[in-house]
């Protein structure tokens, strides 16, 4: 059930009146938590279970850790609820892929024989679900969040607005805010309609478009196309992407609000980033945020230790925030890309021989775009080999055909300027809609998304992070 | 750059959380629902199509059919079959403004 379908419009159409006419917050949390199975069974009903059994592992591992007086038994408890997080989503997500690898080394060293793969299927969202049952694990052992009740555990892990592709909201977030009555107030109706809507704008209109017309076409066949074309097919991934995954998380907001409930920011303008540091502050920020506060920091350790800790420990965060993202050696490169360029910025912040070089900042930024457009030819690719063919292929001289043409042109160059708005831009015009008469703000509404549904590509493709 | 955590949604609080809010909210969903079945009937015929066949979705079919008909006999869903028809032909206009002529005569918005 994808949010920009008429499925998911219906579905809502039925949520909404019910959840705010529950005669209690209890009743409306487990109307919520039904609607949420039912929107994550549309996709495949034997994983509603999972989630379920995902959720009662972390309630109980929590409860249990809150009421335990000895610190050893505590960090048991801990160490165990993290692994059986961690043996779902290795299950799940990691197995074929591993044992794939298995194999080939086993037939390197000639012992060959196939690899048992099983053909997993991957449950949708269960990076997403698995991050949040360790980040209230490792919370509520730290002392940061009290254990909650099953209720609100269930609700915080199984949510439908953030459950397949996030943002990842944490206990801490979520939990005061169930434990509350919501109440619905003008701004928070107002940024809602507007964030879906201008999540709609993104997905139907720019991501689509930039992924039906040109950037698969050029991807799936790059000895095909000229460098040109190759050239602006990396920059058409680089605005789809962010224009797709912001789009899910902008609705994602926006329908929370609608009913009552606060998500935080997920996206601020990536690509206006001076250096790789900001970048990751701006993009997929609740991601970048858990793994810099359980992996980085809890795990590793941080920048304790010294400086050479300090890039090691930025290389595993960054290639394990790779692999999070899919089982494939593009996206390890893809973060081992990411965390050589953060070590890069560090070293040349403090030698005393680079320090002195200073880059004006419209260069920093493109500099940083292009690093991050190198990444994303790696993440988009479908192997190793194809992304340097991709490569290859922008560096040889132009052969193939040039097939962009200019609304292709003017969709990546509107995905790039819409950096320059300034941060506040959509909270002054939800200010603005929040005085006006109910009929005026539907009669935009409709007008605004019968020329979305008019500019779309036929059909919706999935979410790019779906498959995460 | 400070390390940005807020919450979007989150705007100053200007006291009108009662059940007037919930009503003002109620009519916009209510009344954007009514709108887009109005002008947007295609659709709704589409998305019956894509439903599993049964007993059921064919009597919803052949309603989303006489909806979609009843409207473009009427023009409701012209303008967003006008649009559609530029964007199209946006989509196919090379560097020098033409595009195929035999594509672009299909793209036509039907005339009521």
């Amino acid at each position: 059930m994808l949010f920009p379908t008429l499925t998911f419009g219906l579905f809502f159409l039925v949520v909404f009146p019910a959840v705010w006419a529950a005669r209690s917050n209890e009743w409306r949390k487990l109307l919520l938590l039904v609607a949420s199975w039912v929107f994550y069974g549309a996709w495949d009903w034997r994983f509603v279970p999972l989630l379920i059994g995902s959720a009662l592992i972390n309630w109980g591992t929590a409860a249990l850790i809150a009421r335990g007086d000895d610190a050893r038994t505590r960090k048991a408890l801990l160490i165990g609820g993290v692994a059986a997080n961690l043996s779902v989503l290795g299950f799940f997500k990691y197995f074929d892929f591993f044992a794939e690898q298995a194999g080939s080394l086993l037939t390197l060293f000639g012992i060959g024989q196939d690899a048992p793969l099983m053909q997993v299927i991957l449950p949708v969202g269960i990076s997403f679900f698995t991050f949040q049952g360790i980040s209230y694990v490792v919370d509520v052992h730290r002392g940061r969040v009290p254990a909650a009740r099953l209720l609100d555990i269930l609700l915080l892990m199984s949510f439908f607005p953030h459950l397949v592709a996030g943002p990842i909201v944490r206990a801490a977030d979520l939990v005061p805010q169930f434990q509350q009555t919501p109440k619905l107030n003008r701004g928070m109706v107002s940024m809602g309609l507007l964030l879906i809507v201008w999540g709609l704008f993104k997905k139907a209109v720019i991501a689509s478009e930039l992924a039906t017309q040109f950037v698969d076409p050029v991807f799936s066949a790059p000895s095909a196309h000229g460098s040109l074309d190759l050239i602006l097919a990396a920059y058409g991934y680089a605005v789809q992407i962010y224009c797709d995954f912001s789009a899910y998380s902008d609705m994602a907001i926006g329908i929370a609000a609608l009913l009552g409930y606060r998500f935080p920011r997920n996206f601020d303008r990536p690509y206006r980033s001076a250096s790789l540091q900001e970048f990751w502050r701006r993009w997929h920020i609740s991601l970048s945020r858990w793994l810099r506060d359980y992996l980085y920091i809890e795990a590793l350790g941080g920048s304790r230790g010294g400086k050479f800790r300090l890039y090691r420990n930025l290389m595993i965060t960054m290639l394990l925030g790779g692999l999070w993202h899919g089982a494939a050696w593009t996206f390890v490169i893809w973060g081992g890309l990411h965390g050589a360029a953060l070590v890069v910025e560090r070293v040349w912040a403090t030698s005393p021989r680079t320090r002195a070089i200073v880059l004006p900042h419209w260069a920093k930024v493109v500099l940083t775009f292009h690093v991050v457009t190198l990444g994303w030819i790696f993440f988009r690719a479908a192997s190793f080999g194809d992304a340097l063919a991709y490569l290859g292929g922008i560096v040889a001289p132009a052969t193939g055909a040039v097939t962009v043409t200019p609304l292709i042109v003017l969709l990546i160059a509107f995905g790039l300027a819409i950096h320059a708005l300034r941060w506040d831009s959509m909270t002054r015009l939800a200010e603005r809609l929040r005085s006006l008469p109910a009929p005026a703000l539907a009669g935009g509404l409709v007008a605004v998304m019968l020329v979305v549904d008019a500019m779309r590509f036929e059909g919706i493709a999935p979410f790019i992070y779906f498959r995460f | 750059m400070s390390d940005l955590y807020e919450f979007p949604a989150d705007l100053p609080d200007q006291g009108d959380d009662g059940r007037a809010t919930l009503k003002w909210a109620g009519t916009i969903v209510a009344l954007a629902t009514l709108g887009l079945a109005l002008f947007n009937p295609t659709a709704i015929s589409f998305w019956v199509d894509d439903l599993p066949p049964g007993p059921t979705n064919i009597r919803l079919a052949a309603i989303g059919e006489g909806w979609a008909e009843t409207a473009d006999r009427i023009g409701l869903g012209m303008g967003h079959a006008r649009l559609h028809a530029a964007w199209k032909a946006a989509e196919r206009t090379d560097w020098k403004g033409r595009q195929p002529v035999e594509m672009a005569a299909t793209d036509q918005p039907a005339t009521p």
